[in-house]
């Protein structure tokens, strides 16, 4: 997908009319637009992002509050009303989507539903422009849908790339709006959608089979009471993620605030509880992993735990009756197997003859009859006396290392709760800061942790509950396909239940590899470009995303750095997360950079300007970028990737910017 | 519609799968019909794969 045209019209400081056209090029995608500060080139990025998503993230303004200061200023004083315009014409192969949002300023006041009629999107099909102006919601709805397919906002941070905003990038929250981007630009939701239907037909299918048998009737009956208060517990579990949500939003806000809190050493007091906080989650997944080993090992040594006082006693005993300690002694004196041999040979070892019926035979009989239950006894015990010791030595095994990973646990603990009471000793030296503004951000902060905390408690007996009802389903499902198998009389059915059932079997199990082989590549992909980015690779071990797409950067001794990064750092990891993306979903997004290089100096910067059209070589990307980035180096370095130069001239008398297309040698 | 339209990672997973050919034809044909819809909340797809399952369960369904 490329951007090929992006028209303005008496948008912030570009008065009157004014197009870009982007080189698309293939080998030449990479467009420079050049400006020194203050002259439009974020707002150039605003723009699209107004354009496409009704917003601007860059500020943090409401809509109707954004509809008032987008218009051009000199325009808006010399006349009464003023039309405010943004196009973008984005496609692959040749402009296929053609965007437009306008509004109206001045004049007489124009409320926000209002708005709509001035949303436009063509879209090429095939050879014919089709237009779909904003009239009514549908409308509407067909924009918002056509952009979330080809440019999805909800990871569009990754692609129309601000440099001012680069802690927005892999805060809290983010990571859930990151994986729902992945899941739709993947087309995982094709897979959901195809499962969600041929349950419903499979279903619908069961239902005809009714008349069969009156079991037949009594279990769909079961299953549809199921499904429905299955139903519930899923629309409970949603309204408690919105709810999560909002608090984690509104908490993220309140925080916020708190880091940029110029008074009372807040800033250095919020960036330590970050620390603490970032410190507790890590401390958390450990402590889940450590609870998963001592159960797999305490399952592996069932029989140490339970056998080993009888063993032990058991060895005590042997051990004393071999030794002699106790009586009777084993082995016994004369064992049985030598008595039998001269029973056998009829003849004792001092040559007396034993022939049968002899007194001197009968005595050995006797003495055979003494000794064969202890002499069995005597070798049962040999072996299993040796047998024991090796149990015992393996209970002595267990048994430390069980300690150990109890030891390993209870710090893990320990190491927690001082964390929990540095937290709570700073929320009570925000609490007493004598400045209300800052009391109150606690107090609200704290708030909406103990309903986001509330939440998650509920929703944890919700999934139970939820899993408790599908297991129900499941088995009733069985008895039900069981009593369909009986009645041979519906053939068909039975062979359309049967295809629905294989099919969302198998679109299951392509499901999860599919969205565990993206996961996987996306975190190999990061990884290779940030090490190959970074200046000081020796500095880090490892980048890991775990499957709810939350990121972590290891330092060489394996803590967490993510939140020490410093802003170049960070530049650099969501630049590696962008082309990892891209490369690896085959969404293929134009990139937008604002100041790419504005926050890294010196050398990492021409290296960063030598590599990153390369990981991107099949996405355009444009450079929103200023002289001071803009070296003479860092052209050299890009000269072959670029297509067309742009710059953004400012003037100030007609409080207007230009954009002048640089001739290929300027 | 091409087969490129679908994303090539669940294309090549289906290819893969150790699933008789019936079954793969019925998922790929249900794959395209909802990415023919990719953009409608609502598509009217009970027909279409009513259709589709009396085409692939006529020769033993999942069984072939």
């Amino acid at each position: 997908m490329k951007i090929y045209k992006i028209e303005l019209e008496n948008y912030r400081q570009y008065n009157g009319e004014h197009t870009i056209e982007l080189s698309t090029e293939d080998a030449h995608s990479l467009n420079i637009i050049l400006g020194a500060n203050g002259v439009g080139k974020t707002n150039l990025l605003n723009a699209i992002n107004w354009c496409l998503y009704g917003d601007e993230p860059s500020l943090e303004k409401t809509r109707l509050e954004l509809q008032q200061c987008i218009a051009n200023e000199k325009e808006l004083a010399e006349k009464e009303q003023v039309v405010v315009r943004v196009g973008i014409s984005i496609g692959d192969e040749q402009p296929e989507y053609h965007f437009e949002r306008t509004i109206c300023m001045g004049g007489n006041p124009i409320d926000f539903e209002e708005q709509r009629k001035y949303w436009r999107v063509a879209c090429l099909e095939g050879r014919n422009w089709r237009s779909y102006n904003g009239v009514d919601w549908k409308n509407m709805t067909q924009f918002n849908n056509i952009v979330s397919e080809i440019l999805p906002g909800g990871i569009r941070s990754f692609f129309f790339f601000d440099g001012e905003r680069l802690d927005d990038f892999f805060r809290k929250g983010m990571e859930h709006e990151v994986k729902k981007a992945i899941i739709k630009v993947c087309q995982i939701e094709l897979l959901d959608r195809c499962i969600d239907r041929l349950t419903i037909k499979s279903r619908e299918i069961t239902k005809r089979f009714t008349g069969a048998s009156s079991s037949v009737a009594d279990i769909n009956k079961g299953i549809e009471t199921l499904i429905q208060s299955k139903k519930g517990i899923e629309q409970e579990i949603k309204d408690l993620d919105r709810k999560i949500t909002e608090a984690t939003n509104n908490k993220e806000d309140v925080v916020d605030k708190l880091r940029k809190c110029g008074e009372y050493n807040v800033q250095e007091v919020q960036m330590e509880r970050d620390e603490l906080e970032r410190g507790v989650k890590g401390i958390d997944k450990k402590i889940e992993v450590k609870e998963r080993e001592i159960k797999r090992h305490f399952a592996s040594g069932i029989v140490f735990i339970f056998g080993f006082d009888a063993l032990e006693k058991t060895y005590e005993l042997i051990d004393q009756r071999k030794k002699g300690i106790k009586q009777p002694r084993i082995p016994p004196d004369i064992r049985d197997k030598f008595l039998r041999d001269l029973l056998a040979y009829h003849r004792c070892i001092c040559g007396t003859e034993l022939p049968e019926g002899s007194s001197q035979r009968e005595s050995i009989e006797k003495l055979l009859d003494s000794v064969k239950f202890t002499s069995k006894i005597s070798d049962d015990a040999d072996e299993g006396y040796y047998k024991i010791a090796n149990i015992l030595e393996g209970c002595k095994k267990f048994k430390s290392e069980r300690e150990k990973l109890e030891k390993e646990y209870r710090d893990m603990h320990e190491e927690r709760k001082k964390k929990d009471q540095r937290l709570k000793e700073i929320s009570e030296k925000l609490k007493g800061i004598p400045a209300d503004e800052i009391q109150n951000l606690e107090i609200l902060r704290n708030s909406f942790e103990d309903e986001i905390r509330m939440c998650i408690g509920e929703r944890s007996q919700k999934e139970l509950q939820l899993q408790n009802v599908e297991d129900k389903i499941k088995i009733k499902n069985a008895e039900l396909r069981k009593e369909i198998e009986k009645d041979k009389t519906q053939k068909k059915l039975r062979l359309k239940l049967e295809l629905c059932d294989k099919s969302i079997e198998v679109l299951n199990e392509i499901k999860e590899k599919v969205v565990e082989e993206v996961r996987e590549k996306v975190e190999q992909k990061t990884k290779e470009y940030f090490f190959d980015l970074h200046w000081k690779k020796e500095d880090f071990k490892d980048v890991n995303i775990n499957e709810n797409y939350e990121i972590s950067v290891l330092g060489q001794l394996g803590s967490e750095r993510l939140g020490s990064l410093s802003a170049g750092e960070r530049q650099i990891l969501a630049l590696s997360f962008m082309a990892a993306l891209s490369t690896v979903s085959g969404f293929k997004a134009p990139v937008v950079i604002d100041t790419p290089l504005g926050r890294i100096s010196g050398e990492p910067k021409e290296k960063i300007a030598q590599s990153l059209p390369n990981y991107l070589e099949d996405s355009q990307l444009t450079l929103l970028i200023t002289d001071q980035e803009y070296t003479p180096t860092v052209r050299n370095c890009m000269k072959d990737r670029v297509g067309k130069e742009f710059e953004l001239q400012y003037d100030e008398a007609e409080m207007n910017t230009e954009i002048v297309e640089l001739g290929g040698d300027e | 519609m091409a087969k490129k339209e679908v994303n090539p990672l669940i294309w090549d997973e289906i290819e893969k799968c150790p699933t008789d050919e019936n079954i793969k034809s019925f998922i790929k044909e249900l794959l395209l019909f909802e990415r023919r819809h990719i953009n409608e909340k609502s598509p009217p797809y009970s027909k279409e794969y009513d259709k589709l399952i009396e085409k692939y369960s006529k020769d033993g369904g999942g069984n072939k």
